[in-house]
């Protein structure tokens, strides 16, 4: 072996070394942070879904607004992972003649669960409850956790009747 | 005219039996060709130059092996390595001690008096370490809160993890006895205790680790001292 194959053989392997670095991009699709899954039905007739009109939601404490005004029968909000509670308004017809807000506070505790190198750690939350501040005039008649512990978003965690 | 004579007699014969003197000489060189066989004891280079270029790695490995046969050479490795994973959503620390032992067969046809390898080496590779969590993230699609950035200090201690590795390299003798060598490695890994709800990033010896995979890279540069016992 001549000194230039040596040098060769070195440069070679120096390649091959540092070519082997694989990218650590947290993909699109991993399981994440579950939203709470609420749904509203009708007190009469608790098997139907009712939508609520022109409902919007926020953050207590949040100037901004998370979703509506629009009217839906189901919300998919998220929760604080850094608290054990979290505390919403719920605006019912948002806007509208018959206003009307409801303090709503979710109660939890955050458990953090390892995903991977990329993405981390995510969330899942055990012993759900949930509680509606009364204020004489609430447009939230029921609420129910249907779930105790949330980790994913597939099924309604809770419903409220109205 | 006689003494001129007698004068380039003396310079032929002084010539005649330098010759002969040189040829008994290279007669005796050139009749050993018996190899080298002992032990060859080094350090890899790599480990302290990365100690000295990046701030969060330590890191020192010994190398050694033993000739046993014309190609076949008992081999090892042990050392002791730090390092600090920063990933985007992860910060973790990995210290702990190696070994690795197995042999090399070298593959190269050296000419007469040359003893260079090209070798292909395979090892068995243990190590005990301790993992550190240090800062993470929750990972959260919906951006409605602010981050949740966590600093803690978690640590998990006495972990194990063996693997199979397999290398390819070449040890070139460069001054009488001294060698330098560079070789690659691929490992695949046999056992590992994880950590509860966490995973080891980095494994001393081993490197860095892949989700959903056991395999793992590395390499190193080495210079290594020869110490003849015996020729063969």
């Amino acid at each position: 072996m001549n000194r230039f194959q040596k040098w060769l053989f070195l440069a070679g392997f120096i390649f091959v070394a540092l070519g082997c670095q694989k990218d650590d991009i947290c993909p699109e699709g991993t399981e994440t942070t579950p939203l709470l899954v609420i749904e509203f039905y009708d007190p009469l007739d608790p098997t139907r879904l009712k939508a609520v009109p022109n409902l919007m939601v926020r953050a207590s404490g949040k100037e901004e607004v998370l979703l509506g005004p629009s009217t839906v029968n189901t919300v998919s909000i998220p929760l604080r992972t850094d608290e054990n509670f979290t505390e919403y308004v719920f605006t019912y017809d948002s806007g509208g003649d018959e206003e009307n807000e409801d303090v709503v506070s979710f109660t939890y505790s955050p458990d953090p669960q390892y995903l991977n190198r990329a993405c981390g750690f995510k969330v899942n939350y055990n012993s759900l409850d949930v509680a509606v501040t009364g204020d004489g005039d609430n447009w939230i008649l029921s609420e129910t956790v249907l779930q105790e512990s949330v980790e994913n978003e597939t099924t309604a965690h809770i419903y409220f009747t109205h | 005219m006689k003494q001129q004579l007698i004068f380039i007699l003396l310079i032929n014969l002084g010539f005649h039996s330098s010759a002969i003197f040189a040829q008994q000489a290279q007669a005796v060189d050139t009749v050993d060709v018996r190899e080298k066989y002992g032990l060859r004891v080094g350090i890899d280079l790599s480990k302290p130059a990365r100690t000295f270029i990046e701030k969060d790695y330590q890191g020192l490995e010994l190398t050694a092996d033993y000739r046993l046969y014309e190609d076949i050479y008992l081999a090892g490795e042990i050392g002791n390595e730090q390092n600090v994973i920063s990933e985007p959503n992860v910060t973790a620390f990995s210290k702990g001690s190696y070994i690795k032992l197995g042999g090399n067969y070298n593959f190269y046809e050296n000419w007469t008096g040359m003893q260079n390898l090209i070798f292909i080496g395979a090892r068995y590779g243990f190590a005990t370490f301790s993992n550190e969590l240090r800062e993470f993230s929750i990972y959260d699609r919906d951006p409605y809160f602010e981050p949740d950035v966590r600093t803690e200090d978690r640590e998990y201690s006495n972990l194990t993890a063996g693997w199979l590795e397999l290398q390819l390299g070449t040890k070139v003798e460069v001054l009488n006895n001294l060698y330098l060598g560079v070789h690659v490695q691929l490992k695949r890994m046999v056992n590992e205790t994880e950590p509860t709800n966490f995973d080891n990033l980095y494994i001393p010896g081993f490197n860095r680790t892949y989700d959903g995979s056991s395999v793992g890279v590395g390499y190193g540069y080495s210079i290594s001292y020869l110490i003849p016992l015996y020729k063969k």
